[in-house]
């Protein structure tokens, strides 16, 4: 508990970005050992949370609030934010703003699928320099996803640093 | 004309009969969560690993976060974090509010938690004093009947009290 440390960032955000790195491409690299670290990534909720992953990080604004639920709530470096709406007008644009300028490596991930719900867990490392401030960190997410519709959406996201 | 009144107070009745047993169960479930989010905060307090090793689920890949780091397993948060704080710290206040308790699946078998957090306390080799605020997101899946936490996730900042709003 004593742990805790004071995220820094106006983001704090500890968002685990993949990158380039294709779907296609995880399978091959999460092969021996690191399987145990990446697991149920390539399930359709897996694919969901990279896409969401990819979306912040190239900046592409509709593809991350289309898989956003409505009344999505995320909790992000102390303060939360309550719909999708909420997020996409405020914290979003900064968030990719700052992931554009940051380098992300995964460290683990797991998607686990319970019926119509599943929960991503993940960490990552995330290095790099934002508006002259050098940063380097461990940063850890959680994501639960709901189908709706036929469709995972995203209802909850908790980042911290 | 009366066998039809009747058989449409009966389907009503057995409906509200329906809706009213599946309310009761989630409350009693609502209940169950809750007490065991308290047991936590005794556990915590207390640097007592019991309420861990009763209502965390232990499996392969069982990831607790909390302040930038997490424990991988039950035995590492309860070995190297929940006992070890009851010397590291003269005290530990833990507090969890605005509980939100929510029930998902057909079985309504996974639910998730969320609370606002404040922790205070006080580090014995140092004699610093910390008052943080944040969120906390608990997730449990009941399995054989029980209800058990197979996630959590906790952060927080240094607690900044509300400006008041003045008119």
């Amino acid at each position: 508990m004593i742990k805790i440390k004071i995220p820094m960032l106006i983001i704090s955000l500890v968002v685990v970005f993949w990158g380039n790195v294709s779907i296609a491409q995880e399978s091959e690299h999460h092969s021996g050992q690191k399987n145990e670290m990446f697991i149920g990534v390539d399930s359709p909720a897996g694919k969901v949370v990279m896409q969401f992953h990819l979306a912040l990080k190239t900046g592409d604004k509709t593809t991350a609030r289309k898989l956003l639920a409505d009344d999505v709530l995320i909790f992000e470096g102390g303060r939360a934010e309550r719909s999708a709406d909420e997020y996409a007008h405020h914290h979003m644009l900064s968030d990719m703003k700052y992931l554009a300028a940051m380098k992300s490596e995964p460290l683990e991930h797991n998607v686990k699928i319970m019926g119509n719900s599943a929960v991503s867990m993940s960490r990552s490392k995330t290095v790099g320099t934002y508006k002259g401030k050098e940063r380097k960190y461990e940063g850890m997410e959680t994501i639960v996803l709901e189908k709706k519709q036929g469709e995972w959406k995203i209802v909850r996201i908790h980042w911290s640093n | 004309m009366i066998k039809y009144i009747t058989a449409v107070l009966v389907l009503t009745l057995s409906f509200m009969s329906f809706a009213h047993s599946d309310e009761q169960h989630n409350d009693k479930d609502k209940q169950v969560i809750i007490d065991i989010i308290s047991s936590i905060k005794y556990g915590w307090e207390n640097g007592d690993g019991t309420p861990f090793r009763k209502n965390f689920l232990d499996f392969k890949g069982a990831r607790y976060i909390e302040g930038g780091g997490q424990n991988a397993g039950l035995d590492s948060l309860v070995e190297h974090h929940v006992e070890p704080e009851k010397d590291a710290l003269e005290y530990l206040k833990l507090d969890f509010s605005n509980i939100e308790i929510h029930f998902e699946g057909k079985n309504k078998s996974f639910a998730w938690a969320i609370a606002d957090t404040r922790v205070k306390g006080k580090v014995n080799k140092s004699g610093r004093e910390f008052d943080k605020s944040g969120y906390q997101t608990f997730l449990f899946r009941k399995i054989d009947g029980f209800w058990k936490l197979v996630h959590s996730h906790s952060s927080s900042r240094d607690y900044k009290p509300k400006k008041e709003h003045k008119h």
